[in-house]
């Protein structure tokens, strides 16, 4: 009697829940919308990435024509290394970028924190004189640094004058980049410092620069990325002997594509890319401090 | 230059911070310390308490050197700190947001002051630990202050304050960002920790609470002035002003005109009649600067009136004590109090001349109409009987609860409110 009785009863509780291909039925809806944003998101990685992915893998191409592949081989890297053409290009390209860097960072850091103490309307000229830097068209500044070069500042066209156009548009990147840091900083802390006994310089070493440190990677390696693959300036203030990577490869490849490009394309696609992956690295070690500061 | 301060300065006054005649002004209109003097005496705790904006941080970062005085000076153990940068005044702060170095740790931030002194670095590892065992933190040394808790990061502001063995020790609202149960905890433990490092601590809060609980010295401000210094019984129990009144506990606020002063005779006080709307009340007070015609407030607070059945109680006046009848309008259950209001004054109908009192009454456990004994209808006890809105109570309090508070002192202090006058008690925060 006791056993049917909860034999009846078993179908009465199960009675609420939902057979498998209910479920199932009613859980299709959802994981066709899932289906379709990841193969969407798919196919837009493919159509960003895929040249790049092709221009990598044919730089491993053993065979002249570029378009047919017939075995891996890495000669092509060697010619990019072996070649004065290309090493030198490569040197230039890289001298430029660090100097450029150097300047940009020294001067775009200072001017951040310049402007932080600064009235109110100097630093409204300034950031304006900032922003006009970054957004006017490079063709222009490249046709007024020329005529400057020549006019003003007879410098001419080389090395000194590359370095000197790229720091001017970096250091306004650096600037910007700073500054927002600083502007997100508590300023307490360095109150602080002062209050526990430290001059302004102790202060400034201790506690303002490290706290600055991330942003001011971030703005360095932009500015070496930024120059190291800039044309447009490169293009009208290089000179015979001083013609950095992408203004050489521009011109030779109006006289024909060769396999020695695409390896060319890889090692600047590699240096670039290792240098965003150190900072990201940085960045995060102290982003996490950070951002665990901000949730505190 | 630490000790020197200490050489030259010790015991040479009996106050660790003086200000004399302190203003400070921003920009061209804003003040926002108004002719500030204030003594502060070596080894109290003293809590600057103030609505937002009453300058009491100003205050505080005056004492602590980020900001400089427009007029007037400030002293540090009898020693004149005008024009000395922060790194050179023997303060230490503990911010509102503790602003702990994030990039260092625990130790290397309460080890940085004494750091910037270039001790020996085993002097420095010594005293770390010490003030890491003093805030109960033994073992933090290593962590990150991002990896501790709201209270473990306010213990190593104070660690990193408290290390320095500074001449005051300043606090700005340290406790506002704790959850309340925390915050009580902190409370006991920074009153705790005064009492045994011994320093005079200067503690910025806006909670009347917070500032009863933990101060010997309890200073109300209100726009840049200085309202009243006090014990936190005188500003309790004695408010000078209606600010005072208003902005520590709650308080029913009577408005009337003096109508007779009878002057203090050998050692009694002196009693002060009030012609109010709600009637005559006689007030004792020790001042009696008041003069006939006078128009005056009457500060009443709820706890100390009494609250009896209007059957009950005679409405004769008993010698001493003040009487009023009204009905109440709403009766709340606070747990361990009860709250009622009280609509009282002429016929007790709520005409254009009638007011409500505020009245709390201690919770005594009573379930409401057993009094436990004939004695109770007393009007000195309370509590044994609950009362519902629409009974008529007869309210009962001692001459020397009412305080007869100036209006023309009061102006400034209050500006706008004291025109806005309402019918209703000015009931501030609970």
């Amino acid at each position: 009697m006791q056993k049917l009785m909860t034999a009846d009863a078993i179908p009465d509780a199960a009675s609420g829940a939902l057979t498998a291909s209910e479920r199932w039925r009613r859980l299709l809806p959802g994981r066709l919308v899932e289906f379709w944003l990841r193969a969407q998101s798919v196919l837009l990685y493919v159509f960003l990435y895929l040249p790049i992915a092709v221009v990598v893998i044919f730089a491993f191409n053993d065979s002249r024509r570029v378009t047919i592949w017939r075995g891996f081989t890495t000669k092509w890297f060697a010619t990019v290394w072996s070649d004065p053409t290309w090493s030198t290009a490569l040197r230039v390209s890289v001298t430029i970028a660090t100097l450029n860097m150097v300047i940009a960072v020294t001067l775009g850091t200072l001017a951040a924190l310049g402007l932080r103490a600064a009235p109110g309307w100097l630093r409204t000229v300034v950031e304006a004189v900032v922003y006009t830097t970054i957004i006017t068209p490079e063709i222009v500044v490249a046709i007024a640094s020329l005529l400057y070069f020549i006019l003003v500042l007879p410098l001419g066209q080389g090395i000194q004058s590359m370095v000197i156009t790229h720091a001017v548009y970096n250091t306004s990147i650096v600037t910007l980049v700073v500054g927002a840091r600083l502007a997100g900083m508590d300023h307490t802390l360095e109150e602080a410092a002062a209050d526990l006994g430290a001059t302004p310089l102790a202060a400034f070493w201790q506690v303002t620069l490290p706290q600055l440190f991330p942003a001011i990677l971030a703005g360095g390696l932009l500015a070496f990325t930024f120059s190291f693959d800039d044309f447009i300036l490169s293009n009208f203030l290089s000179s015979a002997g001083t013609t950095p990577l992408p203004v050489r490869l521009f011109s030779s490849v109006q006289f024909g594509v060769s396999p020695v490009y695409n390896a060319l394309a890889a090692t600047m696609l590699a240096l670039t890319l290792s240098s965003i992956v150190v900072a990201q690295v940085v960045l995060r070690r102290s982003g996490r401090r950070a951002a665990a500061d901000g949730t505190a | 230059m630490r000790s020197e301060v200490d050489a030259t300065a010790r015991d040479a006054s009996l106050y660790d911070v003086e200000l004399l005649g302190v203003s400070k002004t921003f920009g061209a209109t804003t003040q926002a310390v108004h002719d500030l003097t204030l003594r502060v005496e070596r080894g109290i705790f003293l809590s600057l308490l103030g609505p937002s904006g009453c300058g009491k941080t100003t205050t505080l970062r005056l004492i602590a050197g980020f900001e400089q005085p427009t007029t007037g000076s400030i002293m540090i153990r009898g020693r004149d700190v005008a024009g000395l940068p922060p790194y050179r005044r023997d303060v230490n702060t503990v911010f509102q947001s503790y602003a702990l170095f994030p990039h260092m740790t625990v130790a290397d931030n309460i080890g940085y002051g004494l750091r910037q002194q270039h001790l020996h670095r085993d002097e420095i590892r010594r005293r770390v630990g010490e003030a890491l065992e003093m805030v109960r933190l033994p073992g933090a040394g290593g962590r990150r202050p991002a990896q501790l808790s709201g209270g473990q990061q306010q213990r190593v502001a104070l660690a990193r304050a408290l290390v320095n063995r500074p001449t005051v020790l300043l606090l700005d609202e340290p406790l506002s960002a704790l959850d309340l149960k925390l915050r009580k905890e902190m409370q006991q433990e920074l009153k705790a920790l005064q009492h045994e490092v011994g320093i005079t601590f200067i503690y910025v809060t806006h909670d009347q609470e917070e500032a009863i609980t933990l101060s010997n010295r309890i200073v109300v401000m209100n726009g840049g002035r200085l309202e009243q210094e006090g014990s936190p019984t005188e500003v309790y129990d004695r408010p000078r002003t209606r600010f005072v009144a208003d902005f520590i506990g709650l308080t029913n606020f009577i408005e009337g005109r003096v109508r007779e002063v009878i002057p203090a005779v050998n050692g009694e006080q002196s009693t002060v009649t009030v012609t109010t709307g709600i009637g005559e009340i006689c007030c004792a007070s020790d001042q009696s600067d008041v003069s006939v015609g006078e128009a005056v407030t009457i500060a009443l607070r709820p706890e100390k009136v009494s609250l009896v059945e209007s059957a009950s109680a005679d409405d004769s006046p008993r010698d001493g004590w003040s009487t009023v009848g009204g009905i109440v309008t709403q009766a709340a259950f606070l747990g361990a109090q009860n709250e009622y209001r009280v609509r009282v004054g002429k016929e007790s109908s709520g005409g254009s001349q009638g007011q409500e009192i505020v009245v709390r009454q201690q919770n005594l456990g009573a379930m409401a109409e057993t009094p436990p004994n004939d004695e109770s209808s007393s009007p000195t006890i309370d509590g044994w009987r609950v009362f519902g809105p629409g009974e008529r109570v007869v309210l009962a309090w001692r001459h020397e609860v009412g305080l007869v508070l100036r209006d023309s002192g009061d102006d400034r202090a209050t500006g706008d409110r004291v025109s806005a006058q309402a019918p209703t008690p000015h009931a501030s925060r609970a």
